[in-house]
Formats: C-alpha cells, structure tokens, sequence
C-alpha cells in the first residue's frame, strides 16, 4: 500500500481548469488506462456508476434530500446554474460499493480422490478513477482504511482496490437537508485523501473549476492539462461557495458529545420509541459508506464435489448477524437499532480511535420511513437529562 | 457427470412432489431448472411428481416438496397421510406457506362465493378458509414466493441432499435492492413499496421495473409492518389501499393479515 501518494493532504498549488477542459481530464484520466466511475442519473437518483466522459455527467442538476425522501432534477431549484457539473451531493451508492463490493466469492473448492483443493479466485477490478467523491466519501475512504487495511487482519482485495482506485475529490456547494458532515468534523469542502480536487466555480461564461493535487497521480495529470494560476479572485470565490455551505450546514444539532451520551444510553426509553418505526429493513446500514458487516456463505453443487464460499454484504438489523449457538442475541429492534447507532456514533472511538459516521446522511435519506440519527441522538440526549437525578449529575 | 456416478454407487434420497390447492406454478418451477434438472434427477430418485413422471414409487420419501393451501376436508386428511411418510418436509410457495391468493376468502364468505361461481353448489365441498401448511402437520422448511424463486428451489434441494442447510435469507427485499444496486423507489419516487416488510428471494425484480413491491414472499423475519403503513399513508394512501397492500398472494400470512385487518378497523372507526 504506498500510503504516500494516496490519501495526502494538498501538495500542489491551486490553479483554474477552464469548465470546457473537465473533458480533457477525463480523457487524460482514462488514457491512463483508468476506468471512469462518477455521478449519473439512473431512475431519478444520481448513482455513482460507470460513465463514458464528461458528456454522461448529470450537468444542471440539483437535488432535494430529506429524512426518507430523495428527488433530482435539472434545473429543478429554479436557480441558474445551467451547466454546473456537481450541484448535487451525494447519491444512494457510496465508494463501499467500489472498495467493497455487495457480494464477493472469496473461494472456490474442488474434491477429488477425496482430496479438497482450494483456490482463490483472482479479483476483476480494473484500474477504476471515481470521479465526483465529496468529503464526506473520502472521510468514509479513511474509516474502511483503518478497519479493513490497518488493523490486525487487512483484507488483501480492499488493499489492491483502493491501490488500484484513483479518487478525483469535488467541493460541496450546495449541501442538502440531511447532510451534516461538519457536526463529524469534516466537509463541505475536500480536505483530504484526493488525488485531484476540484472547486467549481461560477456558470456560463464564468463557469470554471479550482483544480489541485493530492498526489504524485494527481500532480502527472495536471502537468498534462491546460491550466492557470489561480487569481486572488478564484480563491475568493471558492472561499465565498465554501462559506454559504458551511452556512447551510451550521443549522444541524450539534453532535460532539455522541460518544458520551451513547455510551451511556443502553437503558434509555428511546430505543423502545424507534423500534416502533424502524423496520429493521437494513437500507441504512447498506447505504452507509463504512458499515463493513458481510456474511459467509458456503454454497455446494449436487455433487457436494464442489462449493464456493461468498461473502455478501449482511447488515446488524438483521437475525443472522447476532445469531450464536441457540439464537439471536439481538431479537428485538430496540437492541438492534441500539447496537448500530451505539457502534456507529460511540463504541467505533474504543475499537478504531474514530468515529464510525462521516455526517454523509444517507441514513437519514435512504431510510424508506426517515428515521433521523441526528434527532435521535437528540431525543436520548434530552431522555438523560430528564431520568438522572439531580445529584448524579 | 459425478452426480451420476454417485447416484449409481450410493442409495439415493427420494423426492415425492404433492399438490393442494395451487395452480402448479411452483412445482412447475422444478422443471423449468433445465439446466440443472439432469443433475437433480441423477442426485435423487423422483418417486412422485405426477407434473413430471407416471412412475410412483411408495414412501417413504426424503424430500417431499408440497405445494398448495389447505381448502377441502379431504386435503386436511391428506396432508397427515404425506406427513407420516415424510422425513423432510418442505412447502414450497405463497399457498403453501401463507394460503395463497385463494385465502382472500378467509376474509369474505365462501358460501356467498360458492353459490355465485358454481351452477351446483350443493357438490362442492370445502372448508371457509384456506390455510398454510403448517397449520396443520410439522413443517421442517418453508419456501417462500408466488411462485418460489428455482435457484432458491434448487439450493433447498442441494442442501438437503448434502445434509446441509439451506443458505435462503430471511431478510428484507430492500437488502437485495441494495446489493443489486437499485436506488430506493419509495424514498426517489415516492411509489409505496412493500419491500421493507417483505421476505427476499426474488432478487428485488419489481423496484428494478420501477414497481413497488407487491410483498409475494410474505413477511421477512420479525417483521414491523405498522410502520411501513403508517408510511404509506404519509404518501397519500387511504386505509383501503393499505388494506390492499397487505392483502395480496400471503393475505393470509399472520402479519400481513392483522395489518389489513387493522386497516380495514380504522376505516370502519372513521366511518362513526
Ligand atoms: S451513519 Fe449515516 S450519516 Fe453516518 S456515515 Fe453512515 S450513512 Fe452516513
Ligand atoms: S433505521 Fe430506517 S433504514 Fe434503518 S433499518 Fe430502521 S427503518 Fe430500515
Ligand atoms: S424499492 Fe422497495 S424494496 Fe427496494 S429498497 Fe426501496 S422500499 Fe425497499
């Protein structure tokens, strides 16, 4: 893992890349022998999926997020931003899907002459450049890192993934509803953990983006674009759009106490309240960018002369995921929710020395119900106060 | 090609396949395995599935798959008679597991429906509801689905064959949405959706069309069906709609049932 050139913070200067030339990184990106992942528009959501060039980016859109409802649409606010490339957050697929895939087979078996043979079947992951990632998926990039790649099992296929994966960063302009990176202690811009970032700036005749880089990948494609300095103007410009996101963001509860409170809250009433709501359907933790949980299966033909075994995406909302000699450990909602959120918000700081959560809302959006962690961590908060006595406190 | 030459060297399993009321659908699945149904007849010997072959072979029998509801006071019998000469006992389908679409009975009158469809009522003899199998002997696995999935079909097959369990998962349609990669159709589009309440195994194919789901492999494990209802009428569905949701090909599904049946109190209630 050559940790140097993926994942630094700036190393280049900032220079302006005309909106006309976006193209003309991508083609460079991809006579690099990348493949070219970024946002487009499938059934009304801005996924992240294969994309040919710049042409197949969803240009004038914007996006409406709230708890449990999602809409995208050209032009859709009523503001003029006719042509911006990445006036919209983030979809309902995350770089998990990418780093981390949904369903793997992670070996094969043969027996013969009653001997089993093994192998492990070769990953099919090409070169892959994803292209649009905001803060909020590079913070998630950071968590999977120490979870999958820094810890005392690294998992070799996520290793050779994200060595294989360039990370082109975007500047959030327009931050939605359930967007609430800043509470996390990241975003709306890129920090960190690109190899390319881009600012856009301006529309029309101004349309234009703030370009610099990350790493020695970053740097290469640079040198090969037509660019220029960036004016005190630029800059300012950019620091202008980074403040009106900050502004949208600064309206969320504040969240710096999450570990605290969770830690403290397993008797709280309001685990009861959720489990009257929460379906234990599992969308949030298989939208959320760092929920790591698979399950094994072993599958075997007729024969039983052979058997793969996959590893599939599971989610702690369900029976299996507790399930021990004898049972579930977790058969009520109430712990199940509990043990998510409590992971999520809280325990993750003892097992990983950071929180599980990058503030990326998707959780909150992509729960068919909308189920708010934010308001939630309120709720058990308020809940404390109330039930600790006087004294205690 | 091994399948074969262990099927002639060992004494192979015997599946028997029955049908109670049902439209075949799911037995039929059986067949439709083209590919692999070479290897299944090679792993077992088929001792009784009139859909297939006239060969019958007594029980009894390993595997028995049985498709269809309880409906007749003859089948509330045959069913014991199946049971006793059974080791495994698998339903396979929503009639089978859940009384099927003919369970919307259970909520009317049969005899009304008797006289209505039949020039001879009189030589009709059934019961006033259809019910699962389980309602009446000890089922050792449930297939879910209208009609059932052939690959989850044929996995519960090779698992009993291998003295395995079957890897069917009892989760939420939305998992397999979301490991397809299909964007939440009830979140993006607003459609009511049964999904989140619903059994997988079919692979999530309705939201991929843009459709809500129509909750075909009934109530997934520990299933909150209140609050996808309250949902549905947060999207604008009245108390008969979310009557609908629910009473569909597993009207007769515990959970689904006390959900229609609640909505059908609330809009007796606003009636007042
Ligand atoms: S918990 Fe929710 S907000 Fe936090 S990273 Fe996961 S999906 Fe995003
Ligand atoms: S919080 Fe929402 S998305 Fe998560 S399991 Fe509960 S109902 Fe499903
Ligand atoms: S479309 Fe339906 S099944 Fe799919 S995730 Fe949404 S609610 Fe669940």
């Amino acid at each position: 893992m050559e940790t140097s050139s993926v994942g630094n913070t700036n190393t280049g200067s900032i220079h302006v890349l005309a909106a006309a030339d976006l193209s003309a990184l991508l083609e460079a990106i991809v006579a690099e022998g990348y493949r070219l992942v970024g946002p487009r528009i499938r059934n009304g959501t801005a996924v992240l999926d294969e994309i040919s060039g710049a042409a197949q980016l969803p240009r004038g859109y914007r996006d409406s997020q709230r708890p449990g409802e999602y809409r995208i649409s050209a032009n859709g606010s009523g503001e003029t931003n006719a042509g911006r490339y990445f006036d919209y957050v983030v979809g309902p697929t995350s770089v998990k899907r990418f780093l981390y895939p949904p369903r793997r087979k992670v070996l094969e078996a043969e027996r013969s002459g009653g001997q089993w043979k093994i192998t492990e079947p070769a990953d099919d992951y090409p070169p892959t450049a994803i292209v649009g990632l905001r803060s909020c998926d590079l913070a998630a990039v950071r968590i999977l890192d120490r979870v999958l790649l820094n810890d005392i099992y690294p998992d070799p296929v996520y290793a050779a993934r994200r060595k294989a994966t360039l990370m082109i960063g975007v500047d959030c302009a327009h931050p939605s509803e359930t967007c609430f990176c800043t509470s996390m202690g990241g975003g709306p811009s890129v920090e960190s953990g690109y190899d390319l970032n881009l600012t856009e700036l301006g529309d029309g005749a101004t349309h234009r983006f703030l370009i610099a880089a990350g790493s020695d990948r970053g740097e290469k494609l640079m040198a090969s674009l037509r660019l220029s300095t960036a004016t005190s103007d630029d800059l300012a410009a950019g620091a202008a759009q980074r403040k009106s996101a900050e502004a949208a963001l600064a309206q969320n509860p504040p969240m710096q106490d999450a570990r605290e409170v969770l830690a403290n809250a397993w008797n709280s009433t309001r685990w009861d309240s959720i489990a009257q709501r929460c379906m234990a359907c599992a969308n949030c933790t298989m939208s959320c960018p760092t929920c790591f949980c698979v399950d094994i299966e072993d599958e075997t033909d007729l024969t039983g002369e052979h058997a793969d075994r996959w590893q599939t995406w599971d989610s702690c909302f369900t029976m299996g995921h507790s399930y021990v000699h004898g049972g579930a450990v977790r058969k009520e909602t109430t712990s199940r929710y509990r043990q998510w959120m409590t992971h999520k918000l809280s325990s993750w700081h003892d097992q990983f020395e950071m929180s599980g959560c990058t503030g990326c809302g998707r959780c909150i959006t992509w729960c068919p119900v909308g189920i708010d962690i934010r308001e939630e961590l309120a709720a058990i908060r308020t809940d404390q106060k109330t039930d600790v006595p006087e004294a205690a406190q | 090609m091994s399948a074969r030459k262990k099927a002639q060297s060992n004494k192979k399993p015997k599946l028997a396949v029955f049908k109670f009321a049902s439209c075949d659908g799911c037995q039929l699945s059986l067949l439709d395995c083209e590919d692999e149904l070479l290897d299944v007849a090679g792993a077992v010997d088929i001792a009784y599935f009139p859909e297939a072959t006239r060969a019958v072979m007594k029980g009894p029998w390993d595997l028995t798959l049985v498709e269809g509801s309880i409906t007749t006071p003859h089948d509330a019998e045959r069913i014991h008679q199946i049971r006793r000469q059974s080791k495994m006992l698998v339903t396979i389908g929503a009639c089978a597991t859940a009384g099927g679409i003919q369970a919307l009975r259970n909520f009317g009158n049969v005899n009304a429906y008797v006289s209505a469809v039949y020039a001879h009522p009189e030589y009709i003899e059934t019961l006033r509801t259809s019910t699962p199998i389980a309602d009446h002997v000890k089922v050792d696995f449930e297939l879910n689905g209208c009609p059932i999935n052939k690959y989850q079909l044929l996995e519960v097959i090779n698992a009993t064959v291998n003295g395995r369990r079957p890897n069917i998962n009892p989760n939420s349609v939305c998992a397999e949405c979301k490991l397809r990669g299909t964007s939440c159709i009830m979140v993006s589009q607003g459609i009511p959706c049964m999904g989140p309440v619903t059994h997988a195994g079919c692979n999530a194919i309705c939201p991929f069309y843009n459709r809500g789901c129509f909750g075909c492999y009934g109530p997934k494990e520990a299933t909150n069906t209140a609050a996808v209802a309250t949902r549905f009428r947060e999207l604008g569905l009245n108390n008969e709609d979310v009557m609908r949701q629910f009473r569909m090909f597993t009207a007769a599904a515990r959970e689904f049932e006390d959900e229609s049946v609640a909505a059908e109190k609330f809009e007796a209630e606003s009636l007042i």
